[in-house]
């Protein structure tokens, strides 16, 4: 869909504001799963019972696995990266777009003005 | 479990009166609750803003320092000191713990629920 020259600049600023938004909801997303780290790496420090790094790194994997809203918010970074790209795609397409459009009405009006120029020198304007 | 007597401040509890999950009197308002055996949830519930306070147990020293790493990274006020309450030797009391304590207790009591041959792998062979 291509809008009229005019509407892009109100376009790409919408488009801008939703990968903002997408942005926002990422970092939120990353802060709560930073946060269920912690939280993990706070219950391997807790058990006194663990020996070594690799029952660490296990009991680490475990206390995550059995956190259902870990893999929900995990996924949910997962979509929102794939969000955001197909965002970024569609704002630069509408600054591309605003580009040609920009560049075609140049052309559009050098092309005028070179035929104004033409009927002159032939002596067909008024 | 008998309520601890002293008015001033609560007496160590000994391993043996350790009750998971009852509620004891500690005195001046205070109401305790041992979620796990390493870890006592302690309330003022008669007051308008409940205040909370959760203690960890440490029997060494080191490991309870470096939990404090994992705490202060976290963002918790806490006092780490010799047991004046915990049964283990070393205490770490945290303000206001909100989430921490119950899932802290959840994996301690995992940990103690689970056998030996939870932990192995058994390996049986069909002839």
């Amino acid at each position: 869909m291509r809008f009229i020259l005019n509407q892009y600049p109100a376009a790409i600023a919408q488009a801008a504001q939703a990968v903002n938004e997408i942005d926002h909801r990422i970092n939120d997303t990353k802060h709560h799963l930073a946060k269920m780290d912690g939280n993990a790496e706070m219950v391997v420090a807790f058990d006194v019972t663990l020996k070594n790094d690799n029952q660490r790194k296990a009991r680490r994997f475990e206390v995550l696995q059995a956190n259902l809203e870990y893999e929900k918010a995990t996924k949910t970074l997962n979509r929102l990266t794939t969000d955001r790209a197909n965002a970024m795609a569609m704002l630069e397409q509408l600054r591309n777009e605003f580009h040609v459009g920009k560049l075609e009405a140049q052309t559009a009006m050098a092309d005028k003005l070179v035929g104004t120029d033409l009927h002159e020198m032939v002596g067909l304007s008024a | 479990m008998k309520p601890i007597l002293n008015h001033h401040k609560p007496k160590r509890i000994r391993p043996d009166q350790v009750r998971v999950g009852r509620f004891f009197s500690l005195q001046q308002g205070r109401v305790g609750q041992f979620l796990s055996p390493r870890v006592l949830l302690v309330r003022k519930p008669f007051q308008h803003q409940v205040v909370e306070r959760c203690y960890f147990g440490f029997d060494s020293l080191y490991q309870a320092w470096k939990f404090t790493e994992k705490i202060a990274h976290n963002g918790c006020y806490f006092r780490l000191d010799r047991s004046r309450v915990m049964p283990q030797r070393y205490e770490i009391e945290i303000f206001n713990p909100g989430e921490i304590a119950r899932l802290l207790a959840f994996w301690d009591r995992h940990e103690a629920h689970s056998t030996p041959s939870d932990t192995s792998i058994n390996v049986s062979i069909v002839a």
